[in-house]
């Protein structure tokens, strides 16, 4: 982790509740379950030890977790109708690619961790400005869509890091 | 229900509002005490009531700056030492060999 965000980390949490959205906890869950089951066999123990870590993050007394309702289901589903594909490509390197479909799946879990945080009246803290700039910039151009909602507030790790 | 724990329920009804006291004996440095009696003379408060005042938020910035500091502190215990690949997946990124895209 860059010093600065690791400042900037500490200074926040001394001033300001945490949450965590339960689809962030499903999507990075997933990640863990998935690192698990394609990790070389000498990787494996390790791999369950972070996946037992992080369920003792989420578990432990400080975390505030955040559900998803109806109100944040009805915003999804505009954002959703709104932006259908997600606004930068599958990720790619020299011998690997993310197919479409999980991409589609990773922006439809991004929508429902913005709606989380829309519908709670919370900034999000992110590090994939990519794709939560074109949701703020959405919901700013067309705020009929969203009663009682919004504006989105975007707190950017990588910039902080920058 | 013997007659001395119904006493102290009737009490403790009558006062649900009120937070429960606890009697006790601080010793403090003569001139904060000295500023705290004036700050409770001011604000028509005893001198608990106004150290009650004072402690109160900085415990509750205490409290929440230990738990979210550990929150965080776990976050990274739980991605510390991977791969950048493995943190890719872990983040939802799941790649494969070109070729192999079902959709």
């Amino acid at each position: 982790m860059h010093a600065t965000e690791a400042t900037w980390r500490d200074a926040y949490a001394q001033s300001f509740p945490l949450c965590v959205s339960v689809m962030a906890v499903l999507e990075r869950m997933r990640g863990h379950l998935l690192a698990e089951l394609h990790a070389e066999p000498s990787r494996r123990t390790l791999m369950e030890q972070k996946t037992r870590e992080y369920l003792r993050s989420v578990g432990s007394a400080g975390t505030n977790v955040l559900g998803f309702t109806t109100r944040a289901a009805v915003v999804s589903a505009q954002l959703m109708a709104l932006l259908p594909t997600a606004p930068s490509p599958p990720q790619r390197s020299h011998r690997m690619a993310e197919s479409r479909q999980d991409r589609l799946s990773r922006w439809r879990f991004d929508i429902m961790i913005a709606a989380t945080a829309l519908v709670n009246g919370l900034p999000l803290i992110h590090n994939n400005p990519q794709d939560f700039e074109p949701l703020r910039g959405l919901i700013e151009r067309m705020p009929e869509r969203f009663p009682g909602v919004g504006p989105l507030n975007l707190i950017s790790v990588k910039r902080l890091a920058a | 229900m013997p007659k001395t724990k119904a006493r102290t329920a009737r009490r403790s009804a009558g006062r649900s509002s009120r937070p429960r006291t606890r009697r006790t004996t601080l010793t403090l440095p003569e001139d904060l005490l000295r500023q705290v009696e004036r700050l409770a003379l001011q604000r028509h408060q005893t001198v608990s009531a106004a150290i009650a005042t004072l402690i109160e938020a900085p415990l509750r910035q205490l409290e929440a700056r230990d738990r979210n500091g550990n929150v965080w502190d776990l976050l990274h215990k739980s991605i510390e030492g991977l791969t950048e690949e493995e943190q890719m997946l872990i983040d939802g990124i799941v790649m494969e060999k070109p070729g192999t895209d079902s959709a």
